[in-house]
C-alpha cells in the first residue's frame, strides 16, 4: 500500500463519496413562496428575472413590463418600457445607485439605457470599441458583476464586457470556445459566479459550461434520466459556497453539484404541488440563498429557500 | 494488491468516461433519435412518482416527458431567439407590436398567439385577425398553444382538431427513411443521418438517410390518434443548410420537388386538385403533382417583378413567398443531387419554373407551420394592398407605429411595421411596389 501512497481505507472512501454524492453535501431546498401580487400567483410564463442585491428586490422582465417585488415576493410596482419610448425589454440590471440599467429593442434596434427607479430614461450607454468581428452582435441578456456589464448573445453565443462608460473590455465568442455549432447546438442561459467565471448551458447537447477569467473551459453533463443526468439542461447560476444549479427542462428538476461538480441532488419534478416544477427554465439566486427558477405553464416565478446556499 | 489495482484502473476508467466529451451532434440525425430525450421509464425517484397525479409506477401518457406530444418537442424547438432548429417563440418574447423570431421556411408557430384588431375606418366595426387563424393549432398545453376553437376537423378531411400535434405531422421516432434505390420504407439499412439538406449524405448501398424534415409516410397512424393513417409518403424535397434565417439580404430557397400536396392530403383530402379545368365549378385552387404551371403561369411568374413591373426573367424570377415543385418524378439521388444544388440561402439559384414541369403545391401559398396573416397565407390576402407608399411615395410597410400615410388602419391591420415586415421575413419593403398587390399576381399578373 505504502507504495502506492493511497490505503485502502481511503481508496473506498473516494469510490463512495464519487458514486453515492447525495450523502456526501447536503443542500436544505425548501419551496417558500411564488411571486405574486394582491390577487395570489403571478402566472408569469418564460420571463426573465433580475436581482438587485442591495435591496433584496426582484425585477422580473415580461416584453415590455418590468414588474418590480419586495424581498418578500410581493409586488410592489409596475413599468411599462414601451410608455416610456424604451420598446420592449430583454434584460435588466440595477447599478450600485440603485438606477436601472435596461437592454431593450426598438425597431430592430437595440439599446442600453439608464433609467431611474421609475424608469424613466437617464442617459444612453454608448459601446465604444466594438471588435471588428463583432460589429453586427446583437445581445439579448445582460448581466451586472463588478462594475462590468456582461451582454451576450444566445443566438450567437458571443459575450461582450463592457465598462460602465461603455468601453469595450473583452469580448468572447464561446461557440469557439466549446467548439460547438452556434447555429446547430446554441447556448441556454448564461450567468457569472462570484469569481467573474461564465457559466452556461448547451442544451440540445445536454452539456454545462464553466469559462474561467483566463478563458479556461470545464465542462460537465451527461444525457440520461436518471438523477443527476441532463435531459434538457438550460438555466445554470452558482451560490455564493460554489454550488451549482442547472434547471433541467425536460426533466423538470432543479439539479445542484457542489464546487467540484459532484451531483448533489435535485428538487422540484413535473406536478401542480406548489413544490413542483414544469418545464423550469432560468435560475437566479440571490445572496440570501434564495433560487428564483422560471418556468412555463404559466406556472410563474417559484422561489425556493438554499439552506446551505447563505446565512 | 492485485484487487487494488484492478481497482484503480476501473476506477480511473470510469472517471474518464464520465468525463469523456463527445462532440456535438444533431439530436434526430434523421431517425429515432435518444429514447430518454422524451420519455420516461417507471415514474418514480426516491420512493415517490415523478408525475403528480399519477401513481407510483405508472407513468403518463405514452411515458413522455411532457403533458403532450408537442410539449415534448417544444421543450427544445421554441426558444426566444432564432436557432435552426427552434420553430416557435414564447409569448413573452414577443408581446404586443413584437413579432416571433423565428424565420423558418414552415413558420413560427408564435404567430398562433398574435392576434390583432383594428377599426378600418370611422364608424366602422372592429375586424380581427385571430391568433388561431394564422396556421396549424398544436396543441402543446405547458407552452400555451391550444387546440383550434373554430375548426373541429382538418379542413377538406376529417383529422379531429384537439388531437393535433407536432407527431400529427413528424414521426417523432424518424422510421421513415428514404433509401439509394428511391423507395422510402420504415425499415431496412440503418438512418445514418438527416437526408433533408443540400450537404446531408446520400443513402447508398449501406445506409439509408432520413426523409424530408422526419415527416410521417405512408400507414402512419400513431397510438395516439387511431384511424387516420395516411395515405401518401413525404414529398421530395431539400432545404439549405442555413435554414432559419432572416430574408433581408438573400431568399432562402427550399428545393420542393415532388408530392408536398399529396402528403398535405393526408389530412386536407378533399383539397388535393390535379385536374383543374378553367371555368369549371366544383373545384378547387390546383394544387399537386400533376398541377402543372403550363406557359401561362410559368410565363408570369418569370416576367413578373413587382406590381406593374413584368421585366423580370426567367434566371432570376424565384420569389420565396412563391415557392413552386420543380417536378422531379421520384426519390432517387440524381433527383436529389438536383435538388441539393438548387436549395440554397445565398441567392445563387433563382431560376424560375418551367411550363411543362414545374407545379403548384400548398405551400405555394402557406406556411406549413404558421404565418402572420389569416388562413396561414405567406402575404396579406386581407386588404387590397401588402405594401403602401409613404409621403414621398417610396413603398414602406403599413404599420400602426408608421408614420402618415402608412399608419392607415385598414392597411396595418392592428400590425406594427415590425410585424408586417416579419411577416415578409425581413425584406425590405422596397423589394416590393409602391402599392404592391397580393402575391397571387406572381402567376396571375393581374396588377
Amino acid at each position: 500500500m505504502k507504495n502506492h501512497g493511497i490505503n485502502k481505507r481511503g481508496l473506498y472512501l473516494i469510490l463512495f463519496t464519487t458514486f453515492i454524492p447525495s450523502l456526501c453535501a447536503a443542500a436544505d431546498v425548501s419551496y417558500l413562496y411564488s411571486l405574486s401580487n394582491f390577487s395570489g400567483t403571478l402566472p408569469f410564463d418564460y420571463v426573465k428575472v433580475s436581482i438587485d442585491e442591495i435591496k433584496n428586490e426582484v425585477y422580473v422582465i415580461e416584453g415590455e413590463n418590468i414588474r418590480v417585488f419586495n424581498p418578500s415576493g410581493m409586488e410592489i410596482y409596475n413599468i411599462n418600457a414601451y410608455d416610456l419610448g424604451l420598446g420592449t425589454v430583454y434584460d435588466l440590471a440595477v447599478n450600485k445607485d440603485g438606477n436601472l440599467i435596461i437592454l431593450s429593442y426598438k425597431s430592430n434596434r437595440y439599446s442600453i439605457s439608464v433609467a431611474n427607479y421609475r424608469g424613466e430614461p437617464l442617459s444612453t450607454l454608448e459601446i465604444r470599441g466594438l471588435p471588428k468581428d463583432f460589429e453586427d452582435f446583437s445581445p439579448n441578456g445582460m448581466i451586472l458583476k463588478d462594475d462590468l456589464l456582461y451582454l451576450y448573445s444566445s443566438g450567437s453565443m458571443r459575450v461582450v464586457v463592457i465598462g460602465l462608460n461603455g468601453d469595450v473590455k473583452d469580448s468572447y465568442d464561446l461557440s469557439k470556445i466549446a467548439e460547438i455549432n452556434s447555429d446547430d447546438i446554441g447556448m441556454g442561459q448564461m450567468s457569472i459566479d462570484r469569481d467573474g467565471n461564465i457559466l452556461f448551458t448547451a442544451p440540445v447537447i445536454a452539456k454545462a459550461f464553466i469559462l474561467s477569467p483566463e478563458k479556461k473551459l470545464r465542462l460537465f453533463g451527461r444525457r440520461g434520466s436518471a438523477p443527476g443526468r441532463f435531459g434538457i439542461p438550460y438555466g445554470i447560476v452558482r451560490d455564493r459556497e460554489g454550488n451549482l444549479y442547472v434547471s433541467d427542462k425536460l426533466r423538470s428538476c432543479v439539479l445542484i453539484f457542489d464546487k467540484e461538480l459532484k451531483f448533489i441532488k435535485e428538487f422540484g419534478y413535473r406536478g401542480f404541488r406548489p413544490e413542483n416544477l414544469i418545464v423550469p427554465e432560468g435560475l437566479s439566486i440571490d445572496e440570501r440563498g434564495r433560487l428564483y427558477v422560471t418556468q412555463r405553464r404559466k406556472r410563474g416565478v417559484s422561489v425556493f429557500k438554499i439552506a446551505n446556499a447563505s446565512n | 494488491m492485485k484487487h487494488l489495482r484492478l481497482i484503480l484502473i476501473m476506477f480511473a476508467v470510469i472517471l474518464l468516461s464520465l468525463g469523456i466529451y463527445s462532440t456535438g451532434h444533431a439530436f434526430h440525425s434523421g431517425g429515432v433519435a435518444e429514447c430518454e430525450g422524451c420519455h420516461t421509464m417507471h415514474n418514480s425517484f426516491e420512493g415517490a412518482p415523478m408525475f403528480t397525479g399519477y401513481p407510483q409506477f405508472q407513468a403518463g401518457p405514452y411515458l413522455l416527458r411532457g403533458t403532450d406530444q408537442s410539449d415534448a418537442c417544444l421543450n427544445c424547438h421554441e426558444g426566444d431567439t432564432l436557432r435552426s432548429y427552434r420553430v416557435s417563440t414564447p409569448e413573452s418574447a414577443m408581446p404586443e407590436g413584437t413579432p416571433p423570431v423565428q424565420r423558418t421556411p414552415g413558420g413560427d408557430f408564435g404567430w398562433l398567439k398574435k392576434t390583432y384588431s383594428w377599426v378600418p375606418r370611422s364608424g366602422a366595426d372592429t375586424e380581427y385577425s385571430h391568433g388561431e387563424r394564422h396556421g396549424h393549432n398544436i396543441v402543446a398545453t405547458d407552452h400555451g398553444y391550444v387546440a383550434d376553437s373554430t375548426l373541429s376537423v382538418a379542413p377538406g378531411g376529417s383529422y379531429p382538431a384537439n388531437k393535433l400535434a407536432c407527431s400529427s405531422c413528424h414521426d417523432p421516432h424518424g422510421k421513415y427513411r428514404r433509401n439509394a434505390d428511391g423507395s422510402i420504407t420504415t425499415s431496412g439499412l440503418p438512418i445514418r443521418a438527416s437526408g433533408s439538406y443540400n450537404n446531408s449524405p446520400d443513402p447508398d448501398a449501406n445506409f439509408s438517410v432520413g426523409v424530408y424534415r422526419l415527416l410521417a409516410g405512408a400507414d402512419y397512424e400513431p397510438k395516439s390518434t387511431p384511424g387516420y393513417a395516411f395515405t401518401n409518403d413525404p414529398p421530395a424535397a431539400v432545404a439549405p443548410s442555413s435554414y432559419n434565417r432572416s430574408e433581408d439580404t438573400t431568399q432562402t430557397r427550399v428545393a420542393y420537388g415532388m408530392g408536398m400536396s399529396e402528403w398535405c392530403a393526408n389530412c386536407h383530402t378533399q383539397l388535393l386538385q390535379n385536374n383543374y379545368t378553367s371555368g369549371m365549378a366544383g373545384l378547387t385552387h390546383p394544387a399537386g403533382n400533376n398541377a402543372k404551371l403550363g406557359l401561362e403561369i410559368a410565363n408570369n411568374y418569370n416576367a413578373y417583378v413587382k406590381t406593374g413591373d413584368m421585366t423580370g426573367t426567367a434566371e432570376s424570377s424565384y420569389n420565396s413567398l412563391v415557392p413552386f415543385e420543380e417536378g422531379v418524378t421520384d426519390h432517387s439521388v440524381a433527383s436529389y443531387t438536383t435538388l441539393k444544388a438548387h436549395a440554397l440561402s445565398n441567392d445563387g439559384y433563382l431560376q424560375g419554373p418551367d411550363a411543362t414541369n414545374s407545379n403548384v403545391m400548398c405551400l405555394s401559398c402557406h406556411r406549413a407551420h404558421a404565418s402572420g396573416w389569416d388562413s396561414m397565407v405567406r402575404y396579406n390576402l386581407g386588404y387590397e394592398f401588402m405594401v403602401g407608399a409613404d409621403s414621398d411615395n417610396n413603398p414602406g410597410y403599413y404599420g400602426t407605429d408608421a408614420p402618415y400615410p402608412l399608419n392607415n388602419a385598414a392597411g396595418a391591420q392592428g400590425r406594427t411595421q415590425a410585424e408586417h415586415a416579419a411577416s415578409y421575413y425581413d425584406r425590405p419593403a422596397t423589394k416590393f411596389a409602391a402599392y404592391q398587390r397580393a402575391l397571387c399576381n406572381k402567376c396571375h399578373a393581374k396588377d
